[in-house]
């Protein structure tokens, strides 16, 4: 059976994102307009170019993401599993209890611990980043019918088979909803990561707070917001997307 | 009191009416059953009496005055409503849940509970034992008795049921229905009873409306509908033990014959219906039994002949 | 109960990885002054061999408890208790440790925990943890065993058993500010849930009421949600800085660009999701039956909210607050960035000056009021349940 990837859901972050990043490298376009919402400001860009502070930021969160999502799914297929479930509950309970923490909270105390600038940075988000994945992962593994993983063993699927051709397709959309909230916390903790030295967008709205130049925060905010919203966009598509492929799947 | 003139329901997106022009007198201190497949707008005619529904046209009547004349909220106090899903209230206790609508319409506290417990003793439960019991700590069978404990509550003359006794299992759904006919000949209620299952409209109604696709297709007593169905869809509805269902319409103890001999082989307490009286006439293999009194006295007898002679009499 | 065979995995698993930490990870930092990047110092090297064995020893007990799978009463509170007192031990030979390093290492000197004592502590939760589970059954000693640790670190602050470290310097030195900044944190969080929860609860009741609205007012929230944190700052404040020349009555106020009006307006700006998703799925899951029957018996539709849907959506209304109560006080670290409001204060303060004592000394007291608040709230949460109710509770996150 051949699925063509549906396209639209991914057309309006595409779209913003490509205006986004064109817009990037006309620093002229942004000095215009926050020049003339700020006509007594000297300063109105922070010194650094933007494609490098988007590009900062997007490696801190790629990073942190990546690193995020293989720990948090692996350790929640870890305790699904006959061998991990011993792990279970308290694996459970750590997440859960973990997500009472606020994000930028745990990263501050993960700061003294790990050092300044990027790879520490990189690491303190990490910590907070697994929990929802690692929930999700656990919620979306346990709603596969136990019916279907029992007639999956029944046909023969070992063990890895059952993992990668029935529960881990069926839990897709709820890991992929997990990953979302984990990139989005990410994307949004790592601005404060500017004071920790890791550089990216954080830097000119932190430096314009600092300064008293009001665009130059706005230029960092603007810029901020709207790469959350189109990553957010990106993933919200990707879960409808696989929504409605696990919705096949059940029906099946 | 209940009557419906021409009523028809029509929901915007349905291409078929839900009611299509139904018009039928519910007669008093009577359990009219509404029976009919899934859809064929029960739940729908009924809701229309409490006006939960709107009808699109045509009137609904209660006591003569149109229902839409009467203010809403009144007319729903006035009207006791049980329903399958039961829906007690799960942050109130058992007492306060059968005394809603009495405390809906104002009357004093100690008048309430004191109504509460002779409810919950009418139903079948200890009111010292569920008074205080929320409702997630009862069995379904309770539940439902906590059901129709509180739409009895404030003693209204017309009753709504609609599968009041749905979501039970059988054993405890024949314990609801013998104790609900047993409680409806002490009070004589007007009740409209909705169900889908023929045996519990057989068993505990006066009359039956059969519906079919919003229509109302027979609207007869028992044993005219099961001696006489009006169509096909009516027969196929009844099922195929129709003469077995005849039988267990009719007690021994209106075809009982006097006899001079006491000396039977086995017997049926007079109360039976004749279904059970053929049930042992064919296990003791005996053409006749004696009929006993509830003190267990022989009284008569009843034999295969009276069930031929019961099926040759005609209904009326 | 099954005889299990092999050893408790867990309880295992976290001994050794708590022995692990113990000798793999330093153990305390010595700085000469508080922004010196300092030396770590391992256990051996930090602690006299008297005291590496006693650290050691509930760790251990900690194993030996869990060589057999016993998950009874007596097996569950004895590792419980054993992991509790290796927290304990390792925290407080952490002050020991200060102690005994400060004198000889010059009047700016400073002693921080090292990695090894927080992985410890981590684990040592997890055994906690995991003993919680298995005294489902009996709530008092459960209870007793999660807050022994929490306890016993309480009665080492009290006693100054920890006041060498270097996070307990910072404190002493801003002592007044600290509780200042306290309380200010959470001041400004309390008011952005007052406001959050009479906006939260409308909108989850027009969404709920309204069925067509209710796109529209998640696609709002779960936009403030998206935002980062920092950017909305940076969003308000030319807005708020402009509200404020407009209308100096305002700024006469404190409204302006800096300052608590744009914090407690971002922190109700992410309050609002949980809040309002609450309302809206605690009055959807009134059971239809319930609502038909509360029609069907002549309640209005005002008796209906206020009697049947409000109370029983409460307990899930209320948990939502408690989450967005919790996050608020979180986030008001952000208030650093508007002149230094709160606790984020001090964070802010640290990594400027790359002080980790002081970014600790303020990120560790917003965990723990956060903990707090929590804490608090499930209490009141558990007295707002109707009692009918109290049976679904265990079932809400
Ligand atoms: N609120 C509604 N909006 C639209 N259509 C409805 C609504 N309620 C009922 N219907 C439709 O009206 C018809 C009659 O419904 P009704 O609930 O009266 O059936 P019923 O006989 O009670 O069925 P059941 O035995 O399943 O309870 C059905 O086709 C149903 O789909
Ligand atoms: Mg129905």
């Amino acid at each position: 059976m051949t699925r063509t990837w549906p396209w639209r859901p991914f057309l309006a972050p595409t779209i913003a994102a490509i205006v986004y990043g064109a817009s990037l490298f006309v620093p002229g376009l942004w000095e215009a307009v926050l020049g003339a919402l700020f006509p007594d400001e000297v300063r109105v860009l922070y010194h650094a170019p933007m494609p490098l502070l988007v590009w900062q930021t997007l490696l801190i969160v790629a990073a942190s993401s990546a690193l995020s999502i293989g720990i948090g799914m692996g350790l929640g297929v870890f305790v699904t599993r006959p061998f991990g479930a011993d792990f279970f509950d308290v694996v459970t309970d750590l997440s859960n209890l973990g997500q009472t923490f606020p994000p930028i909270a745990v990263f501050t105390l993960a700061v003294p611990l790990l050092g300044f600038g990027f790879r520490p940075t990189v690491f303190a988000l990490t910590i907070y980043g697994v929990l929802p994945v690692l929930h999700n992962t656990i919620a979306g593994i346990g709603s596969v019918p136990p019916a279907i993983v029992e007639s999956a063993r029944g046909m023969g699927f070992t063990p890895g088979q059952t993992l990668r051709k029935v529960e881990l397709p069926l839990a897709s959309a709820v890991i992929i909803a997990g990953i979302r909230v984990s990139v989005v916390i990410n994307v949004s903790t790592s601005t404060i990561g500017a004071i920790a030295g890791a550089g990216g967008l954080g830097a000119p709205i932190i430096s314009g707070l600092a300064n008293s130049d009001p665009a130059v925060t706005l230029q960092g905010a603007l810029l901020t917001t709207a790469l959350a919203l189109i990553l957010d966009g990106y993933l919200g598509a990707v879960q409808h997307v696989a929504e409605g492929r696990s919705a096949q799947l059940d029906a099946a | 009191m209940i009557s419906f003139e021409h009523v028809t329901k029509r929901y915007e997106v349905a291409e078929r009416p839900a009611v299509d022009d139904l018009t039928i007198d519910v007669p008093d201190a009577m359990v009219t059953i509404l029976i009919g497949p899934s859809g064929s707008g029960k739940s729908t005619t009924m809701r229309m009496v409490n006006r939960l529904i709107e009808p699109t046209s045509g009137v609904v009547r209660l006591g003569g005055a149109d229902v839409r004349d009467l203010d809403v909220e009144d007319l729903r106090r006035g009207i006791g409503y049980a329903i399958q899903g039961v829906g007690l209230f799960p942050h109130w206790t058992v007492h306060e849940n059968v005394g809603v609508v009495p405390w809906l319409l104002k009357w004093p506290q100690p008048k309430i509970d004191a109504r509460v417990r002779d409810l919950l003793d009418l139903v079948g439960l200890e009111p010292d034992v569920y008074d205080g019991k929320y409702p997630d700590e009862l069995s379904g069978g309770e539940a439902q008795r906590v059901g129709v404990a509180r739409a009895l509550a404030a003693d209204p003359p017309v009753l709504l049921m609609d599968e009041p006794f749905g979501a039970v299992d059988p054993l405890t759904r024949d314990r609801l229905q013998a104790e609900f006919t047993k409680i409806q000949q002490a009070l004589r209620k007007t009740v409209v009873f909705v169900t889908h299952d023929i045996d519990e409209a057989l068993k505990l109604g006066d009359r039956i409306a059969i519906m079919r696709e919003g229509r109302l297709v027979q609207f007869d007593k028992p044993e005219c509908v099961i001696a006489y169905p009006a169509d096909d869809f009516v027969s196929d509805f009844v099922g195929s033990e129709r003469a077995l269902k005849r039988l267990s319409l009719a007690r021994v103890a209106g075809v009982a014959s006097e006899t001079a001999t006491n000396d039977w082989a086995a017997s049926v307490p007079r109360s039976a219906t004749l279904r059970e009286a053929l049930a042992r006439i064919l296990e003791t293999g005996e053409r006749e039994i004696g009929v006993s009194d509830e003190s267990g006295n022989i009284i008569g007898s009843v034999g295969l002949e009276d069930v031929f002679a019961h099926f040759e009499r005609p209904v009326e | 109960m099954a005889r299990r065979s092999g050893v408790h995995k867990v309880g295992v698993a976290a001994g050794a990885f708590g022995l692990l930490a113990a000798c793999a990870l330093p153990f305390v930092v010595l700085r000469s002054s508080r922004i010196d990047s300092g030396v770590d110092l391992w256990v051996w090297q930090a602690l006299p061999p008297w005291a590496v064995v006693v650290l050691a020893v509930p760790w251990l007990v900690v194993i030996a408890l869990s060589l057999r799978d016993r998950r009874d009463r007596v097996f569950a509170a004895a590792r419980g208790l054993a992991a509790s007192a290796a927290i304990v031990v390792a925290l407080g030979l952490a002050g020991f440790a200060a102690s005994h390093l400060l004198p000889g290492a010059g009047t700016f000197a400073r002693v921080s925990v090292g990695g090894s004592v927080w992985v410890m502590a981590f684990f040592g939760y997890v055994v906690v943890l995991s003993a919680r589970r298995e005294l489902e059954g009996a709530p008092v000693l459960a209870w007793s065993i999660s807050l022994a640790a929490p306890v016993l670190i309480i009665v080492m602050l009290v006693t100054g058993w920890l006041d060498d470290l270097g996070v307990m310097v910072e404190y002493e030195n801003q002592k007044e500010r600290f509780w200042e900044q306290a309380a200010v944190t959470l001041l400004v969080a309390a008011s952005a849930i007052v406001i959050a929860a009479f906006i939260g609860v409308g909108l989850g009741l027009l969404a709920y009421l309204r069925r067509r609205t209710d796109r529209a007012i998640f696609t709002a929230v779960n936009i403030f949600q998206t935002v980062p944190g920092l950017a909305m700052i940076g969003l308000l404040i030319g807005p708020l800085a402009a509200l404020a020349n407009a209308v100096p009555e305002l700024r006469a106020l404190g409204i302006g660009g800096l300052g608590w009006a744009p914090l407690i307006i971002a922190l109700t700006l992410y309050a609002l999701l949980p809040i309002v998703r609450n309302s809206f799925e605690g009055l959807r899951s009134v059971s239809p039956a319930a609502k038909d029957a509360g029609r069907g018996m002549g309640m209005s539709r005002a008796q209906l909210m206020r009697r049947i849907e409000l109370p029983i959506a409460r307990p899930v209304i209320f948990s939502g607050i408690r989450t967005s109560s919790v996050q608020a006080v979180g986030n008001s670290i952000l208030g650093a960035f508007l002149g230094g409001i709160g606790l984020g204060f001090f964070v802010l303060q640290g990594m400027s000056a790359q002080s980790t004592d002081l970014i600790l000394l303020g990120s560790i007291s917003i965990v723990i009021m956060a903990l707090v608040v929590d804490g608090v709230m499930r209490l009141v949460e558990h007295v707002l349940t109707p009692k009918g109710l109290r049976s679904k509770e265990a079932n809400r996150p």
